[in-house]
């Protein structure tokens, strides 16, 4: 099964999403994409869960993939729009719409958009610096409809919850290939490393900008 | 795409996927030397990359033996790290002088490894 399609975000999918949306997860078993027999069905997804219940001040969050060269920000079901807070992922309204151009689009708030598109630019420009690869910039959905990602849920939980930090998320996909030889991982090492710390100086400029709280 | 997945029974990647006005989309996939030829005869251009499992076994072969971190190994600096040495590496990287901005933590399920908080 692919875990990444595990977490509580739109899980179901074939209620959620269009029957015509490009959605490659499965309800298969012996598919790689299988999305599991329930939301948070494995262990796996359910401690990345507890990481964010227990240090509640968690306020980004970065998952490491391969491969693509691709700094990926929310959403992953639809065209983000900035314009109509009532369309979003909770509206049963747009149930069985998503994950085709044209009918829907997800609520991501402006200063949200904001805050993701310069914080990426960051986490580019440290890569870049290594060695001049130049990664995408792109919202997920760009790449193809899906449900149940990680980076999702963690961005979700403050709009189901109010009561949960806001947790800024990322998909990088780094690299060109899943395993790449040894000689090229170590560069792509030093990349993601470099661009890691590029995210948190931006962070910290940021930060000093606002002043103390 | 779809017919890809649900029309042809390929196995495409849910990764590097793109799309361009001139070309379609262009994806990634495995596919036997059958489905290749079928895919052909349809229609699709295809383009064969590499034998992933000759590639999966060159990248076993990479994996260091030993623990670089405990013990000197001349194969250090040209591997893969093992699982043991993933795990020396995470204790190393919440001890000092790091061990102000960074801890180990328990997870509550099983499974194997650690998880390193920063």
């Amino acid at each position: 099964m692919d875990l990444n399609w595990n977490y509580d975000f739109l899980w179901d999918f074939p209620k959620y999403f269009s029957p015509l949306s490009v959605n490659l997860t499965s309800t298969d078993p012996c598919s790689d994409y299988y999305f599991g027999p329930s939301a948070f069905s494995e262990p796996e997804t359910r401690n990345a869960r507890w990481i964010a219940d227990r240090f509640a001040n968690t306020r980004f969050f970065i998952d490491l993939h391969s491969y693509g060269q691709q700094i990926l920000y929310q959403w992953s079901d639809d065209t983000d729009q900035s314009n109509d807070p009532d369309m979003n992922f909770m509206n049963q309204a747009y149930d069985g719409l998503r994950g085709v151009d044209g009918t829907y689009g997800e609520y991501m708030p402006p200063d949200d958009l904001t805050a993701m598109l310069s914080l990426s630019a960051a986490l580019r420009e440290g890569i870049k610096a290594v060695r001049g690869t130049a990664y995408y910039v792109e919202q997920t959905y760009q790449l193809y409809p899906a449900s149940g990602p990680s980076d999702d849920y963690f961005y979700s939980r403050h709009f189901t919850d109010p009561g949960k930090s806001k947790i800024l998320s990322w998909t990088l996909e780094w690299g060109k290939q899943f395993q790449p030889p040894w000689h090229e991982m170590r560069h792509i090492i030093d990349e993601v490393t470099a661009g890691l710390l590029a995210f948190c100086l931006q962070l910290a400029k940021t930060d000093q900008a606002r002043g103390p709280a | 795409m779809v017919d890809l997945v649900r029309k042809h029974d390929i196995q495409v990647f849910d990764h590097g996927i793109r799309f361009a006005a001139d070309t379609g989309y262009t994806v990634a996939a495995y596919a036997t030397p059958g489905e290749i030829r079928k895919l052909q005869q349809n229609g699709y251009a295809v383009v064969p990359h590499e034998d992933a499992d000759e590639a999966g076994k060159l990248r076993q072969r990479e994996v260091g033996r030993g623990n670089r971190y405990t013990q000197s190994t001349n194969t250090a600096a040209t591997a893969y790290l093992n699982v043991e040495e993933v795990e020396s590496a995470l204790l190393k990287a919440a001890a000092a002088p790091y061990s102000a901005i960074a801890q180990l933590i328990a997870l509550p399920l099983p499974r194997r490894g650690s998880e390193l908080e920063l």
